[in-house]
């Protein structure tokens, strides 16, 4: 398994739009397993109510894992794509 | 006779008969396991989400890993089935509602109401005990779910009282469409209230009678005759073989949430002026940002339309110097001020640019009378707008920019103001008081000032055709919007949407 930090930047937060589109782009990545953390609480990030409920702000920076046979591009993926949130 | 309280307040009245939901029923235990329950339910949903997206909501919910995940959990700490998923959606709603998280907030109800099919599914349970609801009864309990009114002929009662939920629960959002009269609140309904009882709901006074008087039931039914002469705007709209778009007036953020849980779709008219009057010295940047972010948040994805500040005459503002003015109506106000002060108004300009993120704020300047104004108002927003991305802070271009239409000057420059914005509002009260030379706080020029009169009908005409030639939105957010006859009118004579203080 293997893990990276990443800051979220969207003004509004992880909102149920870019929440839903993560949960997407994780469920893409199937059969390798994504969580997310903030630190407090680790979730499962192919669940979109599980995503919202970590309650993420502006600013929080998350620790995603990725844990498959392609953990490293999945990780790449979902790393680059919250960096990306811009609203 | 007595009553019961709540603390709501809402437009609801009605008078009928109660009539008792049935008590979800107790878990039999009848055996059918977790994984088929849960297949079934997501058959039972697929089927109804063709018909109404709160069932493709649920379904989402259903099939989202977080809910079999958690029932799973409770059931390896030693709960049978049943059991478990009541544990689950417990805990999953009283997790969701703790973040700040508006979607989240609404999903509760969904959440609940998808543990409690799959708790029917394995105890083979139904509570489908609404036909018996005859017309105009009055149905009572605890709570109305989705999955309850979806069992609802909702053609038949007239009003529903609930112990929990609160105004934005489904069950008042489902009400409205169906123009029933919903109360939520109201404590021990469900245990004080019996079969057959009649009752009067009163949401102006957040009560509930039950078995009134004579003399109190005469007292509702002329009200209720009243009520039904004059259909609200609502209904208004709803009839109206054109489309039009209802928005709400909004003074603060408590406005904005009533006006988007009353059915408003979005705010025609977000007044600034409550954070100029009521700070000294005058609100930040930072303050603003906020206060309109927030303002974004609560329209959801409908528009908030925020007027700049319009302050000067009967509004005077603590932090600006305006003197003395002899005709302080036909003086330093509204974007007149904005412009003498322009180190203030950019302040605003940029809270607004960069509470823009959002993506649905539309900008409205106040008490326009020249093309230069409105020029220079755009040309100071390009200016913050260069400004902000400079510094490297995030802000975005409003949704739409257009100006109120108040003035004599600015309904016979219609047409050139229409290339200038993408849409008018046309403030009625204002716009009144200028076409007929009649003050509005004036008492002794009081029966000049009529809103209907020919002179601002035909104004509120060459406003509408000139914004129908360039294709532009046309609206009106003054009072006279929230007038059932004369919204009627205005429906007539073209706009395509009313802001309203109260619908």
């Amino acid at each position: 398994m293997i893990s990276q930090k990443v800051t979220l930047n969207a003004p509004s937060g992880m909102h149920a739009r870019p929440a839903g589109e993560l949960v997407k782009l994780v469920k893409d990545l199937a059969p390798n397993k994504i969580t997310i953390s903030n630190g407090i609480k680790t979730v499962n990030a192919a669940s979109m109510l599980s995503v919202l409920s970590l309650g993420i702000k502006c600013g929080t920076t998350l620790t995603v894992s990725a844990e498959g046979d392609q953990e490293s591009e999945a990780l790449d993926k979902v790393v680059s794509f919250i960096s990306n949130i811009t609203q | 006779m007595f009553t019961l309280t709540t603390s709501v307040r809402c437009d609801a009245l009605a008078m009928g008969n109660a009539f008792l939901a049935g008590r979800p029923e107790n878990s039999s235990g009848r055996a059918s396991s977790l994984t088929t329950a849960l297949e079934k339910v997501g058959e039972d949903l697929k089927l109804l989400a063709e018909k109404n997206d709160i069932f493709a909501a649920q379904l989402e919910i259903l099939q989202d890993p977080l809910l079999e995940d958690t029932i799973k959990e409770f059931i390896d700490s030693g709960q049978n089935e049943v059991a478990a998923v009541g544990s689950a959606s417990a805990a999953i709603v009283s997790e969701f509602e703790a973040i700040d998280d508006e979607y989240l907030k609404a999903r509760g109800d969904d959440v609940r109401d998808v543990c409690k099919r799959i708790t029917q599914c394995l105890t083979g349970s139904s509570n489908n005990d609404f036909n018996d609801v005859r017309e105009g009864d009055i149905i009572v309990a605890e709570e109305l779910l989705p999955s309850d009114t979806a069992l609802i002929d909702l053609s038949l009662p007239s009003g529903f009282i609930t112990s929990k939920g609160s105004i934005t629960s489904h069950v008042c959002i489902i009400a409205r469409q169906h123009s029933i009269s919903a109360i939520t609140g109201v404590k021990d309904c469900y245990s004080l209230i019996h079969n057959g009882d009649t009752l009067i709901i009163d949401g102006s006074k957040g009560i509930v009678i039950v078995n009134p008087d004579g003399q109190t039931i005469r007292q509702y039914q002329d009200i209720l005759k009243r009520r039904s002469a004059s259909p609200c705007i609502a209904e208004l709209i709803r009839s109206s073989s054109r489309k039009v778009k209802l928005m709400g007036n909004a003074g603060n953020l408590e406005d904005i949430h009533k006006a988007i849980s009353d059915g408003a779709e979005g705010i025609g008219l977000f007044r600034t002026e409550f954070i100029f009057l009521s700070s000294n010295p005058l609100p930040d940047e930072e303050e603003q940002y906020s206060i309109y972010l927030q303002a974004a948040y609560a329209c959801r994805n409908y528009p908030l339309t925020i007027r700049t500040m319009d302050i000067g005459a009967d509004k005077p503002v603590a932090g600006l110097e305006i003197k003395g003015q002899e005709n302080p109506f036909l003086g330093l106000r509204g974007i007149r001020v904005s412009l003498q002060y322009e180190d203030i108004f950019k302040t605003q300009l940029r809270a607004i640019l960069r509470a823009s993120v959002a993506g649905n704020i539309r900008v409205m300047f106040p008490m326009i009378s020249s093309i230069e104004e409105i020029r220079r108002c755009k040309v100071l927003l390009d200016i913050c707008f260069d400004e902000l991305n400079k510094e490297g802070i995030p802000c975005s271009y409003p949704q739409s920019i257009g100006i109120m239409v108040e003035t004599p000057a600015s309904v016979l420059m219609a047409d050139e103001f229409a290339e200038e914005v993408s849409f008018f509002s046309i403030g009625t009260n204002d716009l009144t008081q200028y076409i007929l030379a009649a003050d509005r706080g004036n008492s002794s020029v009081a029966t000049l000032y009529n809103s209907s009169d020919p002179a601002v009908l035909k104004a509120i005409q060459i406003t509408i055709d000139a914004a129908r030639r360039h294709n532009i939105e046309i609206c009106v957010c003054g009072e006279m919007a929230s007038d059932p006859s004369c919204a009627k009118l205005l429906i007539s004579m073209g706009i395509d949407s009313l802001s309203c203080s109260s619908f």
